[in-house]
């Protein structure tokens, strides 16, 4: 029987199992800092550019 | 199967002409064809690339004229479809005397073809207020340029039939207007659509998508020629399955990013772009038009002054801190319809509106306003939903933190590199390269990819990818100004999900895995993550890897010429 497709969550942690196994104890966790939010607000900003781009008519011809 | 110009079989005798010098393309242009613009740059393309023979077939049954004849005929109906007229001109590498010369002649020979086609359209009010009678290219697909530092992607192959022979040519589709049942817009959305359609697109179909569009929203209808507008444009595009993302350029706020990283987001992973920009023409009732032109393609300058001069003189406010791979890029490649095919068209000659200050401190438009750019459109497949620019961003906000945050002492990452990147970060230096590819192709770059000392991969690497060998990611390449414009390398890259719409929240869910100098980065809790801005510590697993220092880009994998 075909297995289930894997969700991309599944797939993340089958890519962990994988490479937790083959770093044989050498792999290092560490917790990242994300100091400032300039990405999230320039998300923000380019997603309002976009929708406000789309509410315009230029027409070329 | 429908019979189009580029296959149908000729009418009447074939022509051979030898083209090599002393013939006159200028002779042959005014003595055959009028004073047809396009048709010259068509063959002093042919002629770059040592275009010595010319086949001259006339055409008589093709479906796609005789549609474009009937829609002429409709909107204007004092125009008699038996007067058109129609040429294939086919263009080859050194002589081809006759059929069986032609029959016998390596295929590589073919450097492409153009239909020519002349119609008499008379006099017709609201729609060709003054007639038009003449030649014009209803298309045309050549060779490319021979320069090295023209990168095209994701170009269309076009099976021709030339006297019987079948023989295929690849290209992005040039086309010229005419002007009633069709413009400048159509022909820029055929040659961006067929990109994703594997064959060509009908303007007469572009026009009745455009009608329903026009009837759905309350749009009053106007005659094909008038011309369209970018969300009919994006309409079509949706509906042959393409994705699109687009900017408006026309007002006068401030862009959150420059026009050219539309087209460069787009082009750079084989996919075109359309630019709107506005002239400085006017129309009868005094109203500027805009033009729209296809771009599919990019040069590259390695010797680029633009990333020293960002950090000299001209700082960067972009949310990465770090210069993206555009910046070597000094023209874009495209096609105009009034003008010709595969143009370099440099990255600052149109520029974005802007306003200045009068005397009273009043903002008015400079005098740059006209000729410059209206509005831009990426394309990308249906399937992805994020952008390059958006991809851009999350890629290098998540790889730049990971880069600072390398465990202290840990095994494969080597203290110079360290060094190397806190400076250029430090200075906004490093470099991104934004691409769009399926886990399968990660894998093989990852096969095929080589330390400075020549060691590969481990092979598990490439091998865990066999699950997402179907998923689709956009591929952030990090590399350092030198390392990238002359050596084509990178000390790393990250993997975003492309498929799902990354929202505007830090939220971890489209980070797959990173790559560094001496080590890969899986993400270790990322099913617990929650939507966190600043402050978000998400816990990385680094392993460490044979390779400490940089590998080929993506695309130009050593022993290959890719690049």
């Amino acid at each position: 029987m075909r297995r289930a497709t894997m969700s991309f969550e599944e797939k993340r942690e089958a890519l962990l199992r994988t490479a937790t196994s083959r770093s044989q104890g050498q792999g290092v966790s560490k917790q990242v800092p994300f100091p400032n939010d300039d990405v999230p607000e320039f998300l923000r900003q380019y997603r309002q550019f976009k929708e406000d781009s789309r509410k315009v008519r230029v027409v070329a011809r | 199967m429908k019979r189009f110009a580029r296959t149908v079989p000729a009418v009447g005798n074939i022509e051979f002409l030898p083209s090599a010098r002393p013939f006159s393309n200028f002779d042959f242009v005014d003595k055959h064809f009028g004073d047809i613009w396009p048709l010259r740059r068509i063959l002093s393309q042919v002629r770059m690339n040592g275009g010595e023979t010319i086949v001259i077939e006339r055409l008589q049954d093709a479906a796609d004229l005789a549609e474009e004849n009937a829609d002429l005929q409709q909107l204007c109906a004092g125009y008699d479809p038996a007067s058109s007229r129609a040429w294939r001109l086919s263009f080859f590498r050194g002589a081809v005397a006759d059929l069986q010369a032609l029959r016998r002649m390596s295929p590589n020979r073919f450097l492409g073809y153009a239909i020519v086609k002349k119609d008499a359209v008379p006099a017709t009010p609201l729609v060709c207020s003054r007639g038009r009678t003449g030649y014009r290219v209803y298309e045309s697909v050549v060779k490319g340029s021979r320069h090295k530092n023209n990168y095209v992607r994701g170009s269309p192959t076009w099976v021709c039939c030339i006297a019987g022979r079948p023989l295929s040519i690849d290209g992005y589709l040039y086309a010229q207007q005419n002007a009633v049942t069709n413009c400048c817009a159509h022909v820029a959305v055929r040659t961006a659509a067929t990109r994703f359609m594997g064959t060509d697109l009908s303007y007469r179909q572009i026009n009745e998508w455009v009608a329903e569009f026009r009837m759905t929203h309350g749009i009053p209808h106007a005659f094909p020629g008038a011309g369209l507008s970018n969300d009919e444009i994006c309409d079509i595009l949706h509906r042959i399955g393409a994705n699109t993302f687009e900017g408006n350029y026309t007002g006068a706020s401030v862009h959150p990013v420059p026009y050219q990283r539309y087209l460069y987001g787009a082009v750079e992973s084989g996919f075109p772009a359309i630019l709107f920009f506005d002239t400085q023409q006017r129309d009868s009732s005094g109203q500027t038009a805009s033009h729209a032109i296809p771009i599919f393609g990019h040069t590259f300058n390695e010797d680029a002054w633009v990333p020293d001069a960002n950090l000299l003189y001209f700082p960067m406010r972009q949310a990465t801190k770090a210069l993206s791979s555009d910046t070597w890029v000094s023209m874009f490649l495209g096609h105009d319809d009034n003008a010709g095919s595969n143009y370099c068209i440099p990255r600052h000659y149109v520029e974005t509106t802007r306003t200045c200050l009068d005397e009273h401190e009043n903002r008015v438009r400079c005098k740059e306003q006209e000729g410059a750019v209206a509005y831009a459109i990426g394309t990308l497949p249906a399937d992805v939903k994020v952008d390059p620019i958006e991809a851009e961003a999350i890629g290098a906000d998540y790889l730049l933190a990971i880069l600072r945050e390398v465990p202290a002492g840990f095994k494969g990452w080597t203290e110079r590199w360290q060094k190397r990147l806190e400076g250029y970060h430090g200075r906004q230096l490093l470099v991104l390269r934004t691409i769009l590819l399926n886990g399968l192709q990660y894998a093989s770059h990852l096969k095929a990819v080589h330390g400075w000392d020549k060691k590969p991969l481990p092979k598990w690497l490439p091998d865990a990818f066999a699950r997402v060998a179907d998923d689709c990611f956009w591929m952030v390449e990090l590399s350092v100004p030198e390392l990238f414009s002359a050596n084509r390398r990178k000390l790393g890259e990250i993997l975003i999900r492309a498929d799902t719409d990354a929202g505007t929240q830090r939220d971890f869910k489209n980070f797959f895995c990173a790559r560094l100098p001496g080590c890969f980065v899986v993400i270790v809790d990322g099913k617990a993550t929650k939507p966190t801005g600043a402050g978000a510590q998400p816990k990385f697993l680094y392993i460490p890897l044979s390779v400490v220092d940089h590998v080929e880009l993506y695309g130009c994998e050593e022993p290959t010429t890719g690049c």
